[in-house]
């Protein structure tokens, strides 16, 4: 087999493997994705269900609490999201929103359900954005800098450090 | 310059929760009589590590920080100077301590 056949052969398997692996990962962060928002929608409903179940409003701290604890769950999903990602393209802003949500009893159910709906709708629509963002919006350059940056940076890095050394070899030799 | 740390569930309680007295022993206006706002008196920098407890709600936290502009007469200036507060996984939380320091200090000024 001669070299220019080889590099045909090896270039083609390289090629394919780009290929699958990019594939693969797409449907895998599309999964994660929607996983994440399934999870928001099922929150808002069980958030809006318990407010208005709860009519005198005595039971508002300890919805806060378990609100708080269903929304550390979520930014947790976000963070492995964004890790998988390789940067952060789900802000953790919009969490903060909806921990803020006042529900001190003086607000009123239809008030307190509005803020809710207001808050989730903005979350899982920015999330949607940042996703629509990544993939179709952004170059293909520059999604495979922000997912990739560590190990480009490290081939750049390993090419320099090898053109050094052969530099000074051929120097010395 | 003296600095201090305050780890809240070491501290404080491992549960923290509600605003004042009436909704349990942990709430953010004891943590903030007893603990944070002493602190924030006696030394020059006061750290909060929330960490270890990730389920924060926002009356504890409005309570614990925000009031200390409404009720212990700091501002919003003094604090960012001299208190320091984090949370190693839930960065969400900061983002609430933040927000309830700047929401109390328009507060006070449209008063």
């Amino acid at each position: 087999m001669g070299s220019i056949e080889f590099a045909v052969i090896v270039f083609g398997w390289a090629f394919l493997f780009y290929l699958n692996n990019r594939t693969l990962r797409r449907s895998e962060i599309s999964r994660l994705k929607d996983r994440l928002v399934e999870r928001v929608e099922a929150i808002r409903s069980w958030y809006v269900d318990e407010i208005r179940l709860d009519v005198d409003g005595k039971c508002r701290m300890s919805l806060e609490q378990n609100l708080a604890a269903q929304i550390t769950q979520i930014e947790l999903r976000m963070k492995q999201l964004n890790f998988y990602i390789g940067c952060e393209v789900v802000d953790f802003e919009d969490l903060a929103s909806i921990r803020e949500i006042d529900n001190d009893t003086d607000r009123s159910t239809q008030d307190i359900v509005e803020s809710v709906h207001y808050e989730f709708s903005n979350l899982i629509e920015n999330i949607e954005i940042s996703y629509d963002s990544y993939f179709g919006v952004q170059s293909f350059l520059r999604r495979m800098w922000l997912s990739r940056k560590y190990e480009i940076s490290g081939g750049v890095m390993g090419l320099i450090m090898l053109s050094c050394l052969f530099y000074v070899f051929s120097f010395f030799g | 310059m003296t600095k201090h740390v305050i780890k809240v569930v070491k501290d404080f309680d491992p549960k923290p929760y509600g605003r004042t007295q009436a909704d349990g022993d942990a709430n953010g206006t004891k943590f903030r009589d007893l603990l944070l706002a002493p602190a924030l008196r006696e030394f020059d920098k006061v750290v909060v590590d929330l960490t270890g407890y990730n389920r924060y709600g926002r009356s504890f936290l409005d309570e614990a920080f925000g009031g200390l502009i409404r009720e212990c007469d700091f501002t919003l200036e003094e604090l960012e100077r001299k208190l320091e507060y984090k949370h190693d996984l839930v960065k969400s939380i900061e983002l609430v301590i933040r927000d309830r320091l700047e929401a109390a200090e328009r507060d006070k000024r449209s008063r």
